[in-house]
């Protein structure tokens, strides 16, 4: 299936979690993650099942104020 | 100069400086550093954004917060709507929570 993270389009097996998808993202702690506009806490990476054109965010902390 | 007087109490934690300060398009992390630490603020304020190649910075910039020891203060700039920012202050909830802040 075919999802969105951060605006970019990626090929996940069926099934995927949230959690399999951000280790395909390769992102470095701190980070934070949205599905669809939605919060998803870290302790529901693992069973949050994605489903094709899912948009997953996945944010960091950079400089600003 | 402060005195005690000066002392600002928020949420059950007391500061010594109402300053709030940006980190944003400092020269340098070192410039960013020596600022900090001359202005002795009560908080520093971050933004949250995509992973992407402008955020490639983010962990030096978060170790670099982390060892000011400084409050640090998320900002929701660049939200668009009411459910942007909601969201974004959840995540940034969650950020924070990952640095032991007891902000989070």
């Amino acid at each position: 299936m075919m999802v969105w993270i951060n605006q970019k389009p990626c090929e996940l097996q069926q099934g995927s979690t949230l959690k399999e998808a951000i280790e395909f993202a390769q992102i470095t702690p701190p980070f934070a993650a949205a599905v669809n506009t939605q919060f998803v806490p870290k302790t529901l990476y693992h069973q949050t099942l994605l489903n094709d054109n899912d948009k997953i965010e996945l944010i960091v902390p950079i400089t600003g104020g | 100069m402060l005195t005690s007087t000066d002392e600002w109490l928020l949420y059950g934690e007391t500061f010594k400086s109402r300053l709030l300060l940006g980190t944003s398009r400092y020269p340098s992390p070192d410039i960013l550093a020596k600022a900090v630490q001359l202005a002795q603020p009560a908080m520093l304020t971050a933004s949250l954004r995509r992973e992407t190649a402008h955020a490639q910075d983010s962990p030096v910039f978060w170790k670099l917060l982390q060892n000011m020891k400084i409050p640090v203060l998320p900002n929701t700039a660049g939200c668009h709507s009411v459910d942007e920012v909601y969201t974004t202050a959840q995540m940034a909830r969650e950020v924070l929570r990952q640095t032991g802040s007891s902000w989070s």
